[in-house]
């Protein structure tokens, strides 16, 4: 079974099967391009750290079997994005909000929408029934806006009624 | 998991999503000053740090959000208010515009106006009364976003010609329209708008149209009235909005449902049927007409013809009088409808009997009004997946239903509907029905086997509604049918005692005795009592005053005996399985409804009509934050 090998930030190397990381746009391109002669070939990471790169592994094996997304009928009706989270992958997810926000940049630099998907509902969990306020402080945000625009906004999300 | 799901139409992010160029190339993101990153000077680029710096996962999170959550990201700082602004957001926004004021606010350039640059708002519009059409503010209103409208609500009033200009000039992307009514001006013929190209007077996109018609008498608010012309308010119909709809249906093409009310003047209209019929992708139609003329040309032309119209058609709420011809057609036909409502009157047996096995294989859902005369004696087995039956009139005996093999919900309507059981109770010990529905029940007095009868024959019966019960009848129910799970009574005869098993003496002692409520069971003075709370399965409790239907289209104006809640609730707080409930028209003070939320594990409580000041329902709301609750109070004219 081919593997490849990628290097993180940190310069650690970690062997992966092809199989597992095909997951990854990112990667598959840069193997179906360059084309894999020997088990050596180093794949260089510079924006994902060792221990967000385990993890991407992690949760990479543990979806290498999903079938890959089908386009639905066009006859369905849309449907609302589906907002559910296996139990496995929220398990997966319990982590500090400095990891999420690493996995979540990684997912979105190597390109693997499975994972990034769940960390983008995981991130609007989190904002949820939140004040401003608290979100602010959450993510560690300077409020910037003048009282007048405050205002202004309040003003304007009395219009905003979810249907 | 992993399966990613395909975004419908524009929404769909993936290929929005920038590409990396090649392995190891920076993104660069324009929301440099978010988050923890905004030191980044010199020219030196720092990777992002947060998923708010790159645009496109900031989208996907906001896309995730309810609205509420959506406005409140708003006011977290100037790039989250930014990056808000471009989300079309997967729930729709719905905008009420109330009055001219808030219009006006909307038009100009005053502070008080909505985010315009979010691509979900103005989808749903609901348009004010007060505001004539061709006023200046909604004139202008309509050329701003009157093109970003997919579903309209058109309030009654407005003129033909004037709607049909923004139609076609403005809310050229509706989707959903709902009249409330319109009013002509002038002559009846259809204007041509001036430079009209004939091509372009179509509405590709519509796909819903729904007239109401508004009965000004309960619907309007009191200083609306003068603003709605007299026709309107009246009973009797304004013609011009059928006509209106009727010219709508001929330049939407892509028409899938249709729905509008009964009424007269449709007469002698032979293109509303033509019309009807050449709605091929129609789904639901649901049109109520009693016009025999109309009626029957209506179903010659959807239920005949060479072409093999509708076969999408699913739902056919049709409350038509059809004549034994028309009936033919609709059987001839095959449709796979589910819901079928019949009027059907002076008709000869023959022709339902034809219709029925037709039908059989998809109906779910019958309504039939028929003549008191009228008896099914043939076998009904063949409405194999039918659930409910709504039987108006029905006076004959109902051994039929007993071939009925998915028979849930029974429905029986109408003075005579009873006279049934009277003479003969069929036993089904096989019956599925779990619920029936019994209007007028005033004759039970006399027979009062009648409800024991019914247990035997009904045994998997739960659900029960009733109208029009004395005292007598509600004991026996109590008595009779002890295993209800769900009672809802309409009580136009029912005293306090009746519901609450409790006298006046009987309360006056409890009350003198100082018994704690929720300790009643161990007292056994009050266990003698036969009450309510002798059903000891019941999940579901709805007490209304007033007659809630209709009976024969006519309001029939039996109001009920104050109820007083002393007696109520003392008899409710001793159900142990209570866990909905819902009043209407009782005197129900604030101390009682705290107390019965302090007594009660509730799930919900609907209190209609009855008069609780604000600062209780502040108390109720904060004491049981998990409770629905719902307080209406409409205020009697």
């Amino acid at each position: 079974m081919p593997f490849v090998n990628l290097e993180s930030s940190d310069g650690d190397l970690v062997k992966v099967d092809v199989d597992v990381i095909k997951c990854s746009v990112t990667i598959n391109a840069l193997i179906e391009h360059l084309g894999l002669e020997d088990d050596n070939e180093v794949v260089p990471l510079q924006n994902v750290g060792t221990e967000t790169l385990h993890k991407v592994l992690a949760w990479a094996k543990h979806h290498k079997d999903d079938l890959p997304s089908v386009d639905d009928d066009e006859d369905d009706p849309p449907r609302e994005r589906r907002t559910d989270i296996t139990t496995w992958d929220a398990n997966f997810i319990k982590m500090e909000q400095i990891q999420l926000f690493d996995l979540i940049l990684a997912a979105n630099y190597l390109d693997i929408s499975g994972l990034l998907d769940l960390g983008c509902k995981i991130v609007a969990d989190m904002i949820k029934g939140k004040t401003a306020d608290e979100i602010r402080t959450m993510f560690n945000i300077v409020n910037d806006l003048t009282p007048q625009e405050q205002e202004q906004i309040r003003k304007e999300n009395e219009w905003c009624e979810e249907k | 998991m992993g399966k990613r799901r395909r975004r419908s139409g524009g929404k769909c992010r993936k290929s929005k999503r920038p590409k990396l160029p090649s392995l190891n190339e920076e993104v660069v993101s324009p929301y440099r000053n978010t988050g923890p990153s905004t030191s980044s000077g010199g020219g030196y680029y720092q990777p992002p740090t947060t998923p708010f710096e790159l645009p496109h996962i900031f989208r996907e999170i906001l896309n995730y959000l309810p609205v509420k959550d959506w406005a409140t990201c708003r006011q977290v700082c100037k790039d989250w208010c930014g990056a808000c602004s471009n989300v079309r957001l997967n729930k729709k926004i719905k905008m009420v515009i109330s009055n001219g004021e808030k219009l006006r606010s909307l038009v100009g350039e005053a502070m008080d106006c909505a985010p315009n640059d979010i691509p979900n708002i103005y989808e749903d519009v609901e348009l004010p009364i007060h505001v004539s059409i061709d006023d200046i503010p909604m004139r202008s209103f309509l050329t701003k976003f009157g093109h970003r409208i997919k579903r309209l609500v058109v309030p009654a009033g407005w003129s033909m010609e004037g709607l049909q200009n923004i139609l076609f000039q403005q809310c050229v992307n509706l989707e959903e329209l709902l009249l409330k009514g319109v009013i002509p001006r002038g002559r009846r013929l259809v204007p041509p708008i001036e430079g009209s190209e004939q091509e372009s007077k179509t509405l590709p996109n519509l796909k819903k149209i729904v007239l109401e018609i508004v009965n000004a008498h309960s619907e309007l608010p009191l200083n609306v009235m003068h603003v709605v012309p007299p026709g309107l308010i009246s009973n009797a119909v304004n013609p011009s909005a059928h006509l209106f709809m009727i010219d709508l249906l001929g330049v939407a093409p892509n028409l899938e449902w249709v729905q509008c009310p009964n009424r007269r003047d449709m007469k002698d209209n032979p293109s509303i049927a033509a019309t009807l019929s050449e709605l091929h992708g129609c789904r639901v139609l649901d049109i109520e007409t009693s016009f025999n003329r109309v009626n029957h040309f209506l179903a010659q032309k959807l239920f005949s013809g060479s072409h093999d119209s509708n076969p999408k058609l699913s739902r056919l709420d049709l409350y038509l009088r059809l004549n034994t011809r028309g009936m033919d057609k609709l059987a001839a036909k095959g449709y796979p409808v589910e819901s079928v409502d019949l009027h059907v009157r002076n008709v000869d047996k023959r022709g339902l009997q034809d219709l029925l096995p037709k039908l059989g294989k998809t109906l779910k859902r019958l309504r039939l009004t028929v003549d008191t005369k009228f008896q099914f004696d043939f076998n009904c087995r063949f409405l194999s997946k039918l659930e409910t039956l709504h039987l108006g009139d029905y006076g004959q005996d109902l051994l039929f239903i007993g071939d009925i093999p998915q028979l849930k919900y029974l429905i029986l309507d109408g003075f005579n509907s009873n006279l049934f059981l009277k003479t003969k109770i069929p036993i089904f010990t096989y019956s599925k029905i779990e619920s029936l529905t019994l209007i007028n029940l005033s004759w039970v007095d006399q027979y009062t086997n009648v409800l024991k009868k019914l247990s035997t024959s009904l045994p998997r019966l739960s659900k029960l509604s009733v109208d029009n019960v004395t005292d007598t009848v509600l004991q026996k129910i109590y008595d009779c049918l002890p295993h209800l799970k769900e009672l809802s009574i309409n009580c136009t005869r029912v005293s306090n005692t009746g519901i609450s098993g409790f006298t006046h003496v009987d309360t006056e002692k409890i009350l003198a005795a100082g018994y704690e409520m929720r300790k009643y069971h161990e007292y056994e003075e009050i266990r003698r009592l036969p009450f309510i709370a002798d059903l000891k399965n019941l999940r579901s409790l709805t007490i209304k005053g007033q007659l809630s239907l209709l009976l024969f289209r006519i309001p029939v104006g039996i109001t009920a005996t104050t109820l007083q809640s002393l007696w109520i609730l003392h008899g409710i707080c001793l159900m142990p399985n209570l866990n909905s409930l819902c009043i209407h028209d009782a005197t129900l003070s604030s101390i009682e409804v705290k107390q019965l939320v302090r007594t009660m594990n509730l799930c919900r409580l609907e209190c209609v009509n009855c008069r609780i000041d604000t600062a209780t329902l502040v108390w109720v709301k904060k004491k049981r934050r998990t409770m629905a609750f719902d307080f209406i109070n409409r205020s009697k004219p």
